[in-house]
C-alpha cells in the first residue's frame, strides 16, 4: 500500500520523528512519501495548529474534505479527537498512531489493490509532477525500477520483466522511492515501454482482475504500443477510447473484442495513467482530416494486407 | 502513363540514423532499392552507410495492386524531394532516434518537411534505440506533440522487428 502524506507547518524536530514513524511503517507493507504539502494532491494531511500556516492547511483541508491530522499543544473543540496525534511521542508511537488511522482511510478500490498492478495505479493517481521520481520495486530476486512519468520500467534481464508480468497482482512486492541520481544509471538495464508492459501483464491476468464500473473511459494519449506485437485488440480500443469517451458496452459492441480483454485493457490504462474517467461532456481535441471515399476503399485494402479490419468509423 | 496521384504510397520519413531504411527491409516484400554509400561521417560501432537519395521498396497487397513505400532522405538538401515523391501519399511513418542529442529538434524539423509534402498527411512516431537510451522518456515526447498541437500515436519501436513496424503501421492506418 502506497500512501502520500502531505505536511503543513511542522517543525523540523517533529518532521524528522513522523519521517523515521513512516519508516517503520514499511513493516506493515505500508509505504508512505512525505512532501511538504503546498497544495498537491495528498491521501492525508499531517499538520501542526501551533503554527499559523498549520491552521491554514488545516482549514484547507476540511473544505476540500482531505483526511488531516493534527499534532497540537492545547485539546481543542474544532477538531476530532480521533485526527489528533501526540507531539510527545517517540517514532514508534507514532507509527502505531499512524498505522491505525491510516488503513482504514483507504478505502477507494484504487487504494486497495496491491501488488506491482497496485503501484503502478498509484504512481499514475500522483500525476506527473515529479518527473525525475524513480520507484525502486522488488519481489522475491525481481528488482524492477519504475520510472511512470517516463512511461518506461527498467529490469535486470527481459526474463525478469516476464517473470513480473506473471507476478503482476502478487501482495508481496515492495517499493521505495529513489531519487534519478545521474544519466546513465539504468544504462545496464533492459529497458521497456511501461504501457506495454502493463498492457501485456493484464491481459494475463483478466480473469483475475475486478471489472470496472460501468463509465465511459477516455485515453488523454495514444498508449505506446509498439512492442505489443500483433495486439490487434489494443489497437482498436486505443483508436476509439482516443477519439471520444466511450462505456465498456460500447467498446464491446464496436470491437466484438470480450469484455475482459476490454476491462484488462482499461485497468493497463488506468495504471499507465492514460485513462481518465470522461463525463461525456469533454469534446474530443482530434482534428484529423477525413478520408475521401476512394481513399477511404484504399486504406481498407491496405489495412487488410496488414491483417487489420476497419470499421466504417476508421476511414 | 505512371500517375503519381494514383498510386497507393507509404512513406518513412526522419534523420540520418533513425532507422528507415531497416524499418522499410523488415515489412516489405522484396529487397528496398537503396541508395546507400558509406558514411564518411560515421562514428566508431555506428552505422556506416548514409542513404543518398531515397529507399523504395514494394508490398504487394493483391496481383493487381501495389503498395509503393519511400523512404525520404534524411538529408536537409534533399529535402526537395519529400513533394515529389511524397504527393498523394496515404500517410507517414516518421522515425526518430531516442539516443539523439536532438530528438526534439529532429522531430520538430521532420514534422514541418512532413506538412510541406501536404499539411493534412497522416503520421504515426516511431522511436528507435528507446531499449539503449536509459534517459528517453515518452512523457517529454507527448509534450512535445501537445504543444504542436498533435494528436499522434507515438511508438518505441526496434526497426529490425518486422512485427514493431507492422504494429506502427497498423496505428497509421486507424487514424
Amino acid at each position: 500500500m502506497n500512501i502520500q502524506i502531505g505536511v503543513a507547518g511542522l517543525p523540523e524536530e517533529l518532521e524528522l520523528r513522523l519521517s523515521l514513524a513512516c519508516g517503520l511503517l514499511a513493516a506493515s507493507q505500508i509505504h508512505v512519501d512525505i512532501q511538504e504539502w503546498k497544495g498537491r494532491e495528498s491521501d492525508i494531511l499531517i499538520v501542526d495548529l501551533d503554527n499559523g500556516y498549520g491552521r491554514l492547511a488545516y482549514e484547507v483541508a476540511i473544505r476540500s474534505k482531505l483526511p488531516v491530522l493534527v499534532f497540537a499543544h492545547n485539546d481543542g473543540a474544532e477538531y476530532a479527537s480521533e485526527s489528533r496525534l501526540d507531539r510527545q511521542a517517540p517514532a514508534a508511537v507514532l507509527a502505531r498512531m499512524l498505522q491505525e488511522r491510516l488503513l482504514p482511510a483507504t478505502k477507494s478500490s484504487l487504494d486497495s489493490f496491491q501488488g506491482l498492478l497496485g503501484i503502478c495505479l498509484r504512481e499514475a493517481e500522483c500525476g506527473q509532477d515529479l518527473l525525475v521520481k524513480c520507484l525502486l520495486v522488488k519481489c522475491s530476486s525481481i528488482t524492477l525500477v519504475l520510472r511512470h512519468a517516463a512511461s518506461r520500467i527498467h529490469a535486470c534481464s527481459t526474463s525478469d520483466l516476464h517473470a513480473a508480468e506473471a507476478r503482476l497482482l502478487d501482495n508481496t512486492w515492495l517499493c521505495s522511492t529513489k531519487p534519478a541520481v545521474g544519466a546513465h544509471e539504468h544504462e545496464w538495464m533492459v529497458s521497456r515501454s511501461l504501457d506495454s508492459f502493463l498492457v501485456n501483464a493484464c491481459l494475463r491476468h483478466e480473469a483475475s482482475l475486478p471489472t470496472l464500473a460501468g463509465n465511459l473511459y477516455r485515453l488523454t494519449r495514444w498508449p505506446d504500443l509498439g512492442s505489443v506485437k500483433d495486439d490487434l485488440d489494443s489497437l482498436r480500443l486505443s483508436s476509439l477510447l482516443y477519439r471520444s469517451g466511450r462505456p465498456v458496452e460500447a467498446l464491446k459492441q464496436h470491437t466484438n473484442v470480450s469484455a475482459k480483454r476490454i476491462n484488462a485493457f482499461l485497468w493497463a490504462m488506468l495504471a499507465s495513467g492514460a485513462l481518465v474517467c470522461d463525463d461525456g461532456n469533454i469534446a474530443t481535441t482530434l482534428t484529423q482530416p477525413t478520408s475521401s471515399p476512394a481513399n477511404a476503399s484504399v486504406i481498407q485494402r491496405v489495412a487488410r494486407h496488414f491483417g487489420l479490419k476497419l470499421g466504417y468509423s476508421h476511414v | 502513363m505512371f500517375d503519381s496521384e494514383k498510386t497507393i504510397k507509404l512513406l518513412f520519413a526522419g534523420p540520418v540514423g533513425s532507422g528507415k531504411t531497416t524499418a522499410i527491409r523488415a515489412i516489405s516484400d522484396t529487397a528496398p532499392v537503396s541508395s546507400e554509400r558509406p558514411w564518411m561521417d560515421a562514428r566508431p560501432g555506428g552505422k556506416v552507410t548514409t542513404t543518398v537519395a531515397l529507399d523504395y521498396s514494394t508490398i504487394q497487397l493483391s496481383p493487381n495492386e501495389t503498395l509503393h513505400v519511400y523512404g525520404l532522405p534524411g538529408q536537409d538538401y534533399l529535402d526537395f524531394m519529400g513533394p515529389i515523391v511524397g504527393r498523394g501519399a496515404l500517410g507517414a511513418v516518421l522515425l526518430l532516434d531516442a539516443s539523439s542529442s536532438s530528438l526534439s529538434d529532429d522531430c520538430c524539423a521532420v514534422v514541418e518537411s512532413l506538412a510541406r509534402i501536404d499539411p493534412n498527411l497522416k503520421f504515426v512516431i516511431g522511436i528507435s534505440k528507446t531499449d539503449i537510451t536509459p534517459t528517453f522518456s515518452m512523457a517529454t515526447m507527448h509534450a512535445l506533440t501537445r504543444r504542436m498541437s498533435l494528436f499522434v500515436p507515438i511508438f518505441s519501436i526496434d526497426p529490425r522487428d518486422p512485427a514493431q513496424v507492422r504494429q506502427l503501421v497498423r496505428a497509421l492506418l486507424l487514424l
